[in-house]
């Protein structure tokens, strides 16, 4: 019983890192459809952030209030910047695209290897966040993790209110669903996807600053999470936020699950899950959530 | 109000409008007939900058139109009801309606009772998703939604087609109240000629590209615009 709970809180864990990892992309790619590979290359970049900010801020708790919002600002540019440059010309060019931002993923890797070397930086967290909520013998969990958690559900009600509540988030379903049309109603498309696009790496940078705290800050870190996130996104079901939520919590258990009985072997794991995503994918093309109905072009 | 001259339209190499001299005024409703094909819908797309013409010049209110991007001419005040209606499918008949905010300043960014006046399916229906609706509300609602922004121009492609006769009518009779209104100009593109025909001012009739002939009611016979749009 003690360890289920363990192990479910584990889990969970597990499954809001990956719902923080993912959830720019379920903007990027999910509403926008933009393959982009470069995504862990922001979350890296916030991290680094977070990293540079502590060499200058050394109160932990003052640097990480700092980091938060500047990440955001650093990825946000930097997400303009690759939309303006590269990933406008290739709209609907979803090949080109993931080679494109295959290439600028890997020049982002080697510019933080020269920036920053090869060893892993820390970006510590402040100590109030160290302890751990001790329920028994058995089950803990750190408080890191609960904040990890916090932050995650900040997010989905922050993105959810921004999508279906904000001018922008209109303009952004506008343009999204019909450009063309989105224009014809005063709108300006190219604004709009910038934007998004911003919004989306954006939010990969502040996810850097959170996993950053319990993960090394490496050149290598966006690596790790990039088929995590992808997998999350196609499996919750492009196209919402809802859906990134159910696939993260899905995948989050999913690899718990394995790792339990199977404790000693991750590239097993990894192997198990990547064949049961793809029979998932098999029997719901279209994810966990799936849009329904006349609207979504049944 | 609005005038080309000369306009042509080209689709990768192939010219599709031939200088087209074309002119509509506030208060009427301009009529462009013509069977299928010959460029009606492309003609609406130069109007509204959703496909740029080749040649010939455009001028609104006597500005000269270059080519802007479909939004700047949105915000100049073009309102286009495109043919297939083009509702944001995911989005709610309020939310669809709300896009036209877009040309609006901050404090004018409601809709206006008037709207629902003219349709008022489209208040029972508010919250309903756009792509849920059946074809004719789905046309109630695209031009709902390009009344939003108070357009001086009004772009209706097709609005009868495949529509039942009760909603056409009604169609019919929300033209003919904008028309009386005054505020706006109004091009209609349509085939099915009575319906054309009971509410035209002024006709264009298209002939492979090329206005074949035009004039006010008052100058034509019935007779002949139909003999010129029956192939
Ligand atoms: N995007 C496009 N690319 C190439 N050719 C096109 C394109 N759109 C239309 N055409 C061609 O241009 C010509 C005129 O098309 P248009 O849609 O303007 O006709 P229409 O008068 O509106 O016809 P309908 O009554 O069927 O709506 C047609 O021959 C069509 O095949
Ligand atoms: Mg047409």
């Amino acid at each position: 019983m003690n360890q289920a709970l363990d192990l479910g809180l584990d889990a969970l864990s597990l499954a809001s890192i990956y719902f923080l990892a993912a959830i720019g992309l379920a903007i990027t790619f999910g509403v926008m459809g933009v393959i982009n590979m470069a995504h862990g290359e922001f979350i890296m970049m916030g991290a680094y952030t977070g990293y540079v900010v502590q060499q200058v801020v050394p109160d932990y708790t003052l640097s990480i209030i700092i980091a938060l919002p500047l990440a955001f600002a650093v990825t946000f540019a930097a997400g303009v910047a690759m939309e303006r440059l590269v990933i406008r010309h290739l709209y609907h060019r979803p090949l080109e695209t993931l080679l494109a931002t295959f290439g600028i993923s890997v020049a982002l890797q080697q510019i933080a290897k020269n920036i920053f070397g090869t060893q892993a930086r820390p970006l510590t967290s402040p100590a109030w966040l160290d302890g751990a909520w001790v329920l028994n013998d058995v089950v803990s969990i750190s408080y890191i993790r609960i904040a990890i958690f916090v932050l995650a559900l900040i997010f989905l009600t922050l993105l959810l209110f921004v999508l279906n509540r904000t001018r922008l988030g209109l303009e952004v379903r506008a343009v999204t669903q019909n450009p063309r049309m989105a224009a014809s109603m005063g709108i300006n498309p190219d604004r709009i996807n910038m934007l998004t696009f911003g919004l989306g790496s954006g939010i990969a940078g502040i996810a850097g600053v959170a996993i950053g705290l319990f993960a090394k800050v490496t050149s290598e870190l966006g690596s790790d999470y990039i088929v995590q996130s992808f997998m999350t996104v196609v499996v919750g079901g492009v196209g919402n936020i809802w859906g990134t939520l159910a696939g993260a919590t899905l995948i989050g258990f999913l690899q718990k699950g394995i790792e339990f009985f199977n404790p000693s072997n991750t590239l097993a794991a990894q192997t198990y899950m990547i064949i049961f995503i793809i029979i998932f994918i098999q029997f719901r093309p279209r994810g966990i959530i799936a849009l329904k109905g006349r609207a979504a072009g049944d | 109000m609005l005038q080309t001259k000369d306009l042509t339209l080209h689709y990768s190499g192939s010219q599709i409008l031939y200088g087209i001299d074309m002119a509509a005024e506030r208060g009427q409703v301009t009529c462009v007939m013509g069977t299928n094909g010959v460029g009606k819908t492309s003609l609406l797309k130069a109007l509204s900058g959703t496909h740029h013409r080749s040649g010939g010049s455009y001028t609104l209110d006597g500005e000269a139109i270059a080519k802007p991007p479909a939004h700047a001419l949105a915000r100049k005040g073009v309102a286009y009801v495109p043919q297939g209606r083009d509702i944001f499918p995911l989005m709610t008949v309020r939310e669809n309606l709300e896009t036209g905010f877009a040309c609006l300043p901050r404090e004018e960014r409601f809709v206006p009772e008037q709207i629902f006046e003219l349709f008022p399916v489209l208040k029972e229906m508010e919250g309903r998703r756009g792509g849920d609706l059946s074809g004719g509300q789905q046309q109630q609602l695209a031009i709902g939604r390009a009344l939003i922004a108070q357009p001086k121009l009004l772009l209706l492609d097709e609005p009868t087609e495949g529509i039942q006769p009760n909603i056409i009518q009604q169609i019919g009779r929300v033209i003919e109240y904008l028309r009386d209104e005054g505020k706006m100009a109004i091009v209609l593109v349509e085939q099915y000629f009575e319906f054309a025909y009971g509410l035209a001012d002024e006709f264009f009739v298209l002939t492979r590209g090329a206005v074949s002939l035009s004039g006010s009611k008052a100058s034509l016979t019935k007779e002949e615009v139909m003999a010129s749009v029956s192939v």
